[in-house]
């Protein structure tokens, strides 16, 4: 199930401790030699990839060329990340933090009595400064994502579309694979097998040395899509998206071991966000997986059993804030861009980059804040999309406003 | 039996340690002092045996076993102790302030844990631990002669005793060759520490010569693993490890140092405190009284209870006893459950699943209420899971939470230790004074007239050894008192239901994993482990040649290991499936040499080549003469039983199938 679109655009930043877990992997010894390398990594979506891919890191080998790695540390980039801050308040802190909060453009996400739930995106460095002047207040949760980044766009240059050219560049809307796609494969290769097969299954299914299911009632692996399989409702069967929150030492390892749990069951990530927690030492992890409630409170059991775990939280069922941020370059030249600038604007996104044939956009929001962008400014041309994964923290508040959608206002 | 003396002892240590445990430790041999005696009634406060003077190295296997078999590793306290280590009691072979090399460290780590016994196969990455080990006084290395046989022999170890088995291999195929062996104690969670060499730090990552990384292989099948990148952490990994391996549900760790760490040049911290918050808060608290007064309401309320109990009761084999004392429900055992209810019993059932008795399975089928105490709900013993025990409340008592209505939904549930819990039912249930007003009796009746249609049996064809024969003169002449391991295969399942197992770490088999080989190197680990108990290998001619290279081992090591062969010339387990269900096609099922008439491989030969004494029996008449001399002959002995490969091992339900579908007749002589 190799498909051409991209599905998944991870970026894993390496160095000495900044992003990901995985970054610890550069061992001590070698401290004085560490360098920041930002490397991009394109991956199809598949169950296991990200497991793949972490094992490589923590492995500690840099032999990472066959996974199509490019290097863009040298070149200049935009470096985006994106974090959920839980903060003590009370009536007398609240303005000094409001007060803070303009200063770093951040948004409040959700407030309660005694705590405010903020967001902050922003290049490492911002986000330093906003964890130094914040830190006083007492964090209470912490939640962040990875450092995402792009290569900025040098003028005048013809636009490379990465590694496709214009005329080639695949037409996301047309070659979708949605789900219905990927179940006939499922049901037609179920068909075939029973249909050549059909005398032997039956009668080795009475006594193999394990029990043999039916092939119909086993449906191949549902490989999601990472962008729009998100599951909001559960559909008949009870399968949705759920959000795990976790907490895990920050040693190397641990994230493969952890993805390693999900995807050795089976289970596909739709999307993993790594970085520090409120404690030094901590990391957390922010994953959606699609399962029922059964099977994800079963995963949740064996995460519970990793020893570098150190909480497990399948935060679905409460109210919850979530964001993911992205960062997205998009072709176009000085005659389209004011239209694609009038989209943005829409959407409160906010251009990083410009070129005289590229722009680039930064966006914060739910899933289907992105979905929308994305898919409003396809017709243009997206060369290059890079997105966190979801980062979430429980609503202290208590108010989802998902299930306020659904009630007509009072007249 | 010298067994009897020491294996009751042994079945009450740790494994289950519910709060933090202290690392003491000692140098020296303790002198057995009984103050821990069989007797359990009273409280888990149990201490060590009291350590004795720094005895000299004992240079003969007997001795040095001796001393070891009797005292336990480990202390259990249920009461936090924070107290530091008492370093009086530990003499170090380098004084504490003077810089030594990392595998010095690591070495006198391991010695504080308790270890006196290790497996270690040297190799380029590991030979600064090996050269450490030539310096310690107390930890001795047994050389076996593939780490394959290293790890199945720590499993040996620490299946027959309770103590944490550890092993040692260098890197790349060294430690690849552990594999297998960490597989099998996730499986069977066995406590195990494997340490492996690695190549120097910078080379890691770049192909080196025997480069393996073995953490990420063997990070889903240990229960953690660890990678040392700095000596002055040794102490305190070797610490977490230990824990690890032994505390909450038990399985394998692995410790990876590469080289220059073994050779970096430090003056340990004993005092490094254990990392490992996540892990010690999600250890099982103690059971609620609530959850165990629902229980003990669910067994006065039912009518045909039976108790389904795994390898979690194998540490409180007395608080098992005496529940069904109180209670007088039948006992059905898994394959790892073995021994901790003796078999000879009137109340046991024997083993239940696939190839289990026909009264445990008729038990489970019929029950109202199934009281499942440390077990899985492993495939072999459900068959299909909604038939399984349909008719039953579902009572499921496990050490690990992730087990709790993993294939099978229960109706209550109850993470913790299968001790404590049971301590705590027992006592519930002396004072509603359950033993005069539950009343089973009709029950067991109904239960008693299906052990007497169905008994266990097989037939007798002229002269021919009918293997299971060879194991129940096997019972007979010693008693039920042998330490069993066995191979996997058709004689596994044969020595599981043919041998009267009666205590706890009786048994040793791979039963999770299926690994054939087993036998041999982990009967070895026994022999040390209990060096006064009679260990015999019940293997396989498939399995037995997997490991063949460990009776060299055995010969050098001067292991009073028993093999008794069960020789079909056949993989019969394989050959069994095929009769059944691949109309007797034999697909590279046959191991003799297909161009001779007699047995080949002569295994006495191999045994000859180690020097070791042999004979081969082929006559049903001649067996129990040559069993006895097997077991009157001091020292190792190779007896090769040669038996039909027609035989079929029944009753068997097919997998995937459920009670109903029980095939109970023929072998392989009827052609079906």
């Amino acid at each position: 199930m190799t498909n051409a679109v991209l599905k998944v655009s991870a970026s894993i930043s390496e160095g000495n401790g900044n992003a990901a877990p995985v970054t610890h992997s550069v061992p001590a010894f070698t401290s004085s030699k560490v360098q920041w390398h930002t490397i991009s990594v394109f991956v199809g979506d598949e169950s296991g990839i990200i497991n793949r891919i972490a094992g490589v890191f923590a492995r500690r080998g840099y032999n990472i060329e066959s996974l199509a790695v490019e290097d863009i540390s040298k070149e200049p980039q935009v470096e985006r990340e994106l974090m959920l801050i839980k903060l003590n308040v009370d009536p007398s802190t609240r303005p000094e933090i409001m007060w803070l909060v303009d200063i770093f453009r951040g948004k409040v996400v959700d407030t309660s009595e005694h705590t405010l739930t903020i967001e902050v995106t922003g290049d490492p460095g911002k986000m330093a400064a906003v964890l130094r002047n914040l830190s006083k207040f007492r964090i209470k949760e912490l939640s962040r994502t990875g450092k995402i980044a792009l290569r900025r766009e040098r003028m005048g240059e013809t636009a490379p579309f990465w590694r496709f050219y214009a005329a080639s560049y695949p037409d996301l809307e047309s070659t979708q694979p949605g789900d219905v796609f990927s179940s006939n494969r499922a049901n037609n290769f179920a068909g075939n097998s029973n249909g050549s097969t059909n005398g032997s299954t039956i009668s080795s299914s009475k006594g193999d040395v394990y029990p043999v299911e039916p092939y119909d009632d086993y449906s191949v692996n549902q490989v999601l899509d990472a962008h729009w399989g998100v599951l909001y409702d559960d559909d008949s069967s009870g399968l949705r998206s759920h959000t795990l929150s976790m907490l895990v030492n920050d040693s190397p390892g641990v994230l493969n071991m952890v993805t390693g749990v999900i995807s050795r069951r089976g289970y596909n990530i739709q999307s993993l966000a790594v970085g520090p927690a409120e404690r030094e030492g901590l990391s957390r992890i922010t994953t959606v997986i699609p399962g029922t409630d059964e099977s994800i409170g079963k995963l949740v059991l064996h995460l519970h059993k990793l020893i570098d775990m150190h909480e497990v939280r399948d935060i679905t069922h409460m109210p919850f804030a979530e964001r993911e941020l992205m960062l997205i370059k998009i072709a176009v030249n000085t005659a389209a861009r004011r239209d694609v600038l009038d989209i943005a604007s829409i959407f409160r996104a906010k251009a990083v980059d410009v070129s005289d044939h590229t722009i680039t956009l930064e966006l914060t929001g739910d899933l289907n804040k992105m979905a929308a962008l994305q898919r409003l400014l396809e017709p243009f041309g997206i060369c290059e999309v890079a997105r966190t994964g979801r980062v979430a923290l429980v609503r202290e508040s208590g108010v989802d406003s998902a299930y306020l959608r659904g009630y007509p206002l009072p007249l | 039996m010298a067994s009897t003396a020491s294996s009751p002892n042994l079945s009450i240590r740790k494994t289950f340690i519910t709060t933090q445990q202290t690392p003491t430790f000692k140098t020296a041999f303790p002198i057995f002092t009984i103050n821990q005696t069989p007797n359990t009634h009273r409280s888990l406060c149990i201490t060590t045996a009291s350590l004795s003077d720094p005895k000299p190295k004992p240079t003969t296997t007997a001795a040095a076993s001796a001393a070891t078999a009797t005292f336990t590793t480990a202390p259990i306290t249920t009461t936090k102790t924070t107290t530091p280590t008492p370093h009086e009691t530990f003499i170090p072979t380098i004084a504490p302030q003077l810089p030594r090399k990392g595998s010095d460290v690591l070495i006198e780590a391991l010695e504080r844990e308790g270890v006196t016994h290790v497996f270690g196969y040297p190799g380029g990455a590991s030979m600064e631990i090996h050269q450490a080990l030539t310096r310690s006084n107390v930890i001795r290395n047994i050389l076996p002669r593939h780490e394959q046989g290293g790890i199945f022999a720590a499993e040996g170890y620490a299946k027959a005793s309770g103590r944490v088995g550890v092993c040692i291999a260098t890197s790349g195929p060294g430690a690849t060759n552990f594999v297998s062996g960490l597989a099998d104690a996730l499986l069977d969670s066995v406590p195990l520490v494997a340490i492996t060499g690695q190549v120097p730090r910078r080379m890691i990552g770049t192909d080196a010569f025997q480069e393996t990384p073995i953490i990420e292989v063997t990070r889903s099948i240990t229960k953690h693993n660890f990678m040392v990148l700095d000596a002055e952490d040794i102490p305190r990994i070797v610490k977490e490890a230990f824990y690890l391996a032994s505390s909450g549900r038990p399985g394998p760790v692995l410790i990876d140092i590469p080289k220059d760490v073994q050779q970096q040049l430090i003056i340990p911290n004993w005092d490094m405190p254990m990392r490992l918050p996540g892990y010690t808060s999600r250890l099982p608290k103690s059971p609620e009284i609530g959850k165990l007064e629902q229980i003990a309401r669910l067994i006065f309320q039912s009518k045909k209870p039976v108790l389904y109990v795994g390898g979690g009761s194998l540490n409180c084999s007395e608080e098992l006893r005496r529940f069904v004392e109180l209670t007088k429900i039948p006992v059905a055992s898994t394959l790892m459950g073995l021994g901790s209810f003796p078999l000879g019993d009137e109340l046991s059932l024997h083993m239940l699943g696939m190839h289990g008795t026909m009264y445990a399975n008729y038990a489970i089928d019929q029950s109202d209420l199934l009281l499942a105490f440390g077990v899985r709900f492993d495939d072999r013993v459900t068959g299909k899971v909604e038939a399984f025990a349909s008719r039953a409340s579902i009572v499921h008592i496990d050490i690990d939470s992730a087990e709790l209505g993993k294939n099978k939904q229960p109706h209550v549930s109850l993470c913790s230790d299968l001790k404590i819990a049971l301590k705590g039912l027992n006592r519930l249930l002396e004072k509603k004074g359950a033993k005069s007003m539950l009343d089973f009796s009709a029950w067991r009746k109904e239960i008693n007239e299906q052990k007497a249609k169905y008994p266990l049996s097989y037939k007798n064809f002229g002269e021919a050894i009918p293997p299971q024969y060879a194991i129940q003169v096997l019972d007979e002449l010693t008693n039920g008192n042998a330490v069993i391991s066995t191979g996997v295969g058709q004689h596994q399942m044969w020595s599981a239901q043919f041998y009267k197992y009666k205590r706890p770490r009786q048994w040793l088999t791979s039963g999770g994993l299926g690994a054939m080989g087993f036998g041999l190197p982990a009967a070895m680990g026994a022999a040390l482990a209990r060096p006064n108990a009679l260990v015999i290998d019940v293997d396989g001619d498939g399995s037995f040649i997997m490991n063949v290279q460990e009776l060299a081992t055995i010969r050098t090591e001067n292991l009073p290991v028993k093999i008794m062969l069960l020789n079909n010339q056949h993989l019969g387990m394989v050959v069994q499936w095929e009769d059944r269900f691949y109309h007797s096609n034999r697909a590279h099922t046959y191991l003799g040499n297909p161009s001779k008439e007699e047995i080949f491989p002569n295994m006495l030969k191999f045994a000859e080549a180690c020097d070791i004494p042999a004979a081969r029996v082929t006559k049903k008449s001649k067996l129990k003469e040559a069993i006895k001399k097997m077991l009157e002959t001091p020292g190792p002995y190779l007896l090769d039983v040669i038996v039909p490969h027609q035989e079929h091992v029944l009753p068997m339900i097919p997998s995937g199938l459920s009670f109903k579908d029980v095939i109970t007749e023929g072998d392989g002589r009827a052609q079906n």
